[in-house]
């Protein structure tokens, strides 16, 4: 008879619902710590301590070794360094575009020890449990599994009280995007470094991502979408290079089929695909639209694309200048005749270069959506092809 | 590497829906707003003099051969008075009252400085009284009291300024 410390570690599906009850338990205290009153020192730190307890609880389970070669656990903690260097660094040129901003934390030797404490210590928590849902809950590299565990331990990082804020689908595709989305990719990637490398790959990546969140002075102060891409792409990339780099260093894959499955393609292809998407929709400051009707011919014709720049200060805008405003729900595309100036406030009086008269109702500046820049011919023709005639009402375009 | 593209494929699909929201959620306009502010202006009207023979006198002295003016400025601020008074006396007191109005569009209030004389003459002794506040489009009066003093001797000339410094309201 074998003793039970020579057999392969097995799975506790106990020990798996214990460790996932005691981090809904810890996430419910953290929510409510400040409501608890005890000590303002026990406040601060009675949940770091608990998270470092359960740590201490799953380093002393029968561990699950990693499935990557022993000989390949340095390439992995310095590969988890690098992408969490890179995300850093995407990030900060990001933030050359976006804008910086002063960091909202504490800066003093108090405050970033107290900062460093708290974080870190859920960190580690988290990171260990991860490492022992991952090992113990499947052999090989299950990406349903991964993004089950990856979801569970991203969702048990916000608090209750952010969940009940969000008050409108506006606030809550904003958090997904900003917050939730994000962490999820970073924790996804976590475990993918956690299935194969341990605990310590995953705390190294995700432990650096936090630290220059927590203790840089100054942030990128990114619009909410630019977090969105930035933090969803950056660790999928990140991920989808991990998985090329590890299957040619453990020769998993031949050469054949590592440049045919180049993740360097699909970045490229994936970018390209979001940029015209955006492009389309409407996020950058220039932005296509179709003409449908012949109201400013000759310089624009029915199914011509015009490239529109958002205005931002309606007082660029100077008799001569065509403009796309919006009246109803409909986009009309107009030459500026006159401005008006009453009491303070601005009013254009426009005209279809094709029309008779002028528009019969000046247009505000609130109104108005943007300036055409440019007129690509014929591009729209597909758009007129789909489009029913009857879903415009030329009375309001053409007279 | 086959088994995480579906799952990256999701999130960039994502990605473009979101983008999707930005654009309908972002639509940023901004509208001039003019914003003016006031001017801060009191002018001088032309004033009166009243020479009494003694300090304590209610009635003028009546004498007639006597210049006795205060005249505001008609150019510029308005913001200068000239006062001539001829033909005083030792013990005599010549009271001088200038309107002064608010003709801008902000209350105003007597400054740190005050209202003050430079008077050097040892013969004389003036006091000066000005509003401590004036509130739009109201008015009050600076006074000025000459007391000449018995040691004044004949046919002596003095010139002084007296000065009030207005400043806004809320300073």
């Amino acid at each position: 008879m074998i003793a039970e410390r020579y057999l392969p570690t097995r799975l506790s599906k106990e020990k798996c619902r214990s460790l996932i009850c005691l981090v809904l338990v810890l996430c419910f205290l953290d929510s409510f710590s400040a409501n608890l009153q005890i000590n303002e020192h026990l406040n601060t730190f009675l949940v770091p301590m608990l998270w470092l307890g359960l740590a201490f609880i799953v380093r002393s389970f029968p561990r699950f070794y990693p499935k990557a070669k022993l000989r390949l656990g340095n390439l992995l903690n310095w590969w988890a360094l690098s992408f969490a260097l890179i995300f850093i660094v995407v990030s900060i040129i990001a933030g050359f575009l976006d804008g910086f901003g002063r960091s909202p934390y504490s800066h003093t030797l108090r405050g970033m020890a107290i900062n460093i404490i708290v974080v870190g210590s859920a960190l580690v928590g988290r990171e260990m449990v991860k490492n022992y849902l991952v090992r113990s809950l499947n052999n090989k590299e299950n990406y349903f599994v991964f993004t089950l565990i990856a979801l569970f331990i991203t969702m048990t990082s916000f608090t209750l009280n952010r969940y009940l804020n969000l008050n409108s689908y506006e606030d809550i595709v904003k958090f997904v995007a900003r917050d939730l989305g994000p962490m999820f990719c970073h924790n996804l990637l976590g475990t993918y470094f956690a299935f194969l490398g341990g605990a310590v790959p995953a705390i190294i990546y995700i432990g650096l991502v936090q630290a220059f969140h927590w203790l840089s002075p100054i942030l990128p102060d990114l619009k909410w979408i630019t977090s969105a891409l930035i933090g969803i792409l950056c660790p999928m990339f990140c991920l989808m290079t991990m998985q090329n780099i590890y299957g040619t260093e453990a020769r998993i894959v031949n050469k054949r089929t590592k440049d045919k499955d180049s993740p360097w393609g699909w970045m490229i292809t994936i970018l390209v695909s979001i940029g015209i998407t955006w492009f389309a929709a409407g996020v950058f400051p220039i932005y296509p639209s179709v003409i449908l009707t012949g109201s400013m011919k000759p310089m624009i014709k029915p199914g011509d694309v015009i490239v529109v720049k958002k205005i931002v200060d309606t007082d660029l805008l100077n008799p001569g200048d065509v403009i796309q405003f919006k009246r109803d729900s409909i986009m009309i595309s107009h030459r500026i005749m006159q401005v008006i100036d009453r009491e303070g406030k601005k009013s254009y009086i426009t005209k279809g270069d094709n029309n008779s008269t002028a528009d019969f109702a000046p247009v505000k500046p609130e109104q108005i959506r943007g300036k055409i820049i440019n007129v690509v011919p014929k591009a729209g023709w597909p758009t007129l092809l789909l489009r029913s005639k009857k879903d415009v009402p030329l009375s309001e375009i053409e007279f | 590497m086959k088994k995480s593209k579906f799952l990256v494929f999701a999130l960039a699909l994502a990605i473009m829906l979101v983008g999707a929201g930005y654009a309908a959620w972002s639509e940023t306009v901004t509208i001039t707003n003019n914003v003016e502010t006031g001017n801060l202006s009191v002018a001088l009207a032309n004033g009166t003099v009243a020479v009494y023979p003694t300090v304590s006198a209610t009635a003028v002295d009546g004498l007639t051969n006597r210049t006795a003016t205060a005249t505001a400025s008609t150019d510029g601020d308005k913001n200068t008075a000239t006062v001539t008074v001829t033909n005083l006396y030792p013990g005599a007191r010549a009271v001088v009252d200038i309107p002064i109005a608010n003709d801008g569009t902000i209350p105003v209030k007597i400054g740190a400085s005050g209202v003050a004389n430079n008077n050097s003459n040892t013969n004389l002794t003036i006091t000066q009284t000005a509003p401590a506040t004036i509130a739009f489009e109201g008015s009050g009066t600076i006074q000025c009291v000459i007391d000449v003093l018995d040691t004044a001797p004949e046919n002596m000339t003095a010139t002084f300024d007296v000065t009030a410094d207005y400043i806004q309201f809320n300073q």
